[in-house]
């Protein structure tokens, strides 16, 4: 009986220590091997500031450098970048018929060529490992500008270069919903300080709430019925509407995180609710609003190039390896 | 000799296994959940920790010692306190005698759950995370976090982690020997939280004392077990073990 007991001890230990490692192996593999989105990246990048500064400041103290502790890495097949070069041509537009000294219209032809992908090549690591962090202001501004340039492209730029009339008025509606949706962006990063996000619960959701909803109605107001007859238009002005859609609903989840910890008489639960709330529903929506965000600068992208010959855009693949080392830029 | 022997007749006979099974499955999805913890929080910062790190991180989270390592450890060394009274004294030849197997039952199974605790959390922060002979940049940017000071990292970690983890070995022995106090002194059902309070009490009081060496911390526990072994023998001594007639 004695014997029974032991050997049911040392089995259970067994079988549950070969669980425990079997699901460990799993959640470490599917870590490595996912991908880690856009927005990721860039919270990834700031909160990893903090974690920076910390490490240097313990190497001071004790005069020693750390270590990266080697691990096995999973290999992951990348998708070779591909390239689209898209021409358009418009038929000439048919001369009015006039009175004896009519003048020629000239004939209107656009064309639109451009590259998407292969400005760096994913398959080769860069020669310098670079992280965000470790950028000169000089860099930074550099890295700023080449993203803008071959990724979220300065729309009113490109409104600007623009000859033709019909194009030109696509163009500036579509800068001018992107704008709307950049401004919201900004609006909602400036509301989480990382330096101490708790802040986050003393935000008045309420009033930024409304803020939003001014910017969508008058983003409904002014584009809500105008119709260019254009897939990439429509896609845009869909999507726009789609992410205001979706800010609202993430700023009431936040608002109603914040209300629920502000409310609670038990500070002690409040705080394991509220590290819930953060890990289930505040960070995922931020997460899901960015990567929205990023949706529209896509479908923002054919309008802008519209026309335009020579440019070369980068993939969404491209611009995470950049944002996690930007030494294939340097 | 008589001694050793009724400690087999009694660890044998009354071996809590369910209690130690039920231990090994809470403490195993308690290792789960932190070795994801851990390697979540290694992805965000882009740095990885030691094995040892990691196993050290594990056993000193406050929340896993208040909630879970605690009352397990305590819920199993109290299914071994049937059938004791005078019999006892009895079988082991002196009231002496029976505060002494007191002391190595106790130890025998602070023993036990130990190596249960590392070799469960051993085996999933060794799958989850490489072998390394310094401290990690992972492990230098988020001790403070933690409640490690940054002195703790002028050492080895091997020498550093190993005495942190027999320091915890010594809570969890001195833990134990305080419910045996107890349960000498009274029978009443509030021991075992009474014990469990003291025991989450003295682990936060280890935590936060993270810049005191573990050797220093070690001695001291150390003298609060003899000194609670020796107020037990002399409660045994002095107490009533006779059975309180029936009806």
């Amino acid at each position: 009986m004695k014997i029974i007991k032991f050997i049911c001890v040392a089995a259970s230990l067994v079988i549950c220590t070969a669980a425990a490692i079997h699901f460990t192996k799993t959640h470490i593999e599917a870590e490595q091997t996912r991908e880690k989105t856009l927005a990721e990246l860039i919270i990834g990048g700031q909160a990893a500031q903090g974690f920076e500064e910390a490490v240097k400041e313990v190497e001071e103290a004790i005069g020693t450098t750390a270590v990266e502790p080697t691990t096995t890495a999973i290999t992951t097949t990348t998708v070779p970048t591909t390239t689209t070069v898209t021409t358009t041509t418009i038929p000439e537009t048919e001369a009015t018929e006039v009175a004896a000294t009519a003048t020629e219209i000239p004939k209107a032809e656009i064309v639109t060529e451009y590259t998407v992908g292969g400005l760096i090549d994913l398959n080769t690591k860069p020669e310098k490992t670079m992280t965000i962090l470790t950028l000169t202001s000089d860099q930074r501004a550099f890295l700023q500008e080449y993203m803008i340039e071959h990724y979220f492209l300065n729309g009113f730029a490109f409104v600007s270069d623009e000859k033709i009339p019909e194009i030109k008025e696509r163009k500036n509606a579509a800068a001018e919903m992107e704008s709307a949706a950049i401004q919201t962006v900004n609006m909602l990063t400036g509301m989480i300080d990382l330096n101490n996000p708790m802040n986050i619960l003393d935000v008045d959701f309420d009033e930024f709430i409304k803020k939003i909803e001014d910017i969508e109605n008058g983003f409904e107001a002014n584009y809500g019925n105008t119709d260019f007859s254009d897939d990439n238009y429509d896609k845009l002005k869909d999507g726009s509407l789609k992410y205001f859609a979706q800010l609202k609903t993430s700023l009431g989840e936040f608002k109603e995180v914040a209300d629920a910890y502000h409310n609670s008489s038990n500070a002690f639960l409040a705080m394991g609710l509220l590290t819930r709330a953060l890990t289930e529903t505040v960070i995922p929506e931020l997460m899901n609003v960015l990567e929205s965000s990023f949706d529209l600068v896509e479908s923002s992208q054919p309008i802008f190039l519209e026309n335009t010959q020579g440019h070369t855009i980068l993939t969404r693949d491209e611009v995470k390896a950049i944002l996690q080392n930007p030494g294939y830029i340097f | 000799m008589t001694n050793l022997k009724i400690l087999k007749i009694k660890i044998g006979e009354n071996f809590p296994a369910l209690r130690l099974i039920c231990a090994v499955i809470i403490i195993s999805f308690s290792a789960v959940v932190s070795v994801y913890k851990f390697s979540d929080l290694a992805g965000a910062v882009s740095a990885g920790f030691t094995a040892y790190e990691t196993l050290l991180l594990i056993l000193s989270d406050i929340i896993n010692t208040v909630f879970i390592y605690m009352p397990a450890f305590i819920f199993i060394i109290a299914g071994d306190y049937e059938n004791f009274g005078i019999t006892e004294v009895i079988k082991t030849g002196s009231r002496r005698g029976l505060a002494f197997s007191g002391l190595i039952k106790t130890l025998i199974y602070t023993l036990i759950f130990f190596a249960v605790l590392i070799i469960i959390n051993g085996a999933v922060s060794f799958e989850a995370f490489p072998v390394g002979n310094s401290w990690s940049r992972a492990f230098m940017g988020t001790a403070r976090s933690f409640g490690f000071d940054i002195s703790v990292m002028t050492q080895p970690p091997f020498f550093y982690i190993t005495q942190r983890l027999i320091l915890m070995f010594f809570l969890f022995l001195t833990v134990g020997m305080i419910y045996d106090l107890f349960k000498t002194l009274s029978d009443e059902g509030a021991v075992f939280p009474l014990t469990v309070l003291i025991g989450i009490g003295l682990a936060l009081v280890i935590q936060t004392m993270t810049a005191v060496p573990p050797m220093m911390l070690i001695f001291v526990l150390f003298v609060i077990d003899i000194i609670l072994y020796f107020i037990t023998m002399l409660i045994l001594r002095v107490k009533d073990l006779r059975v309180p007639p029936q009806g």
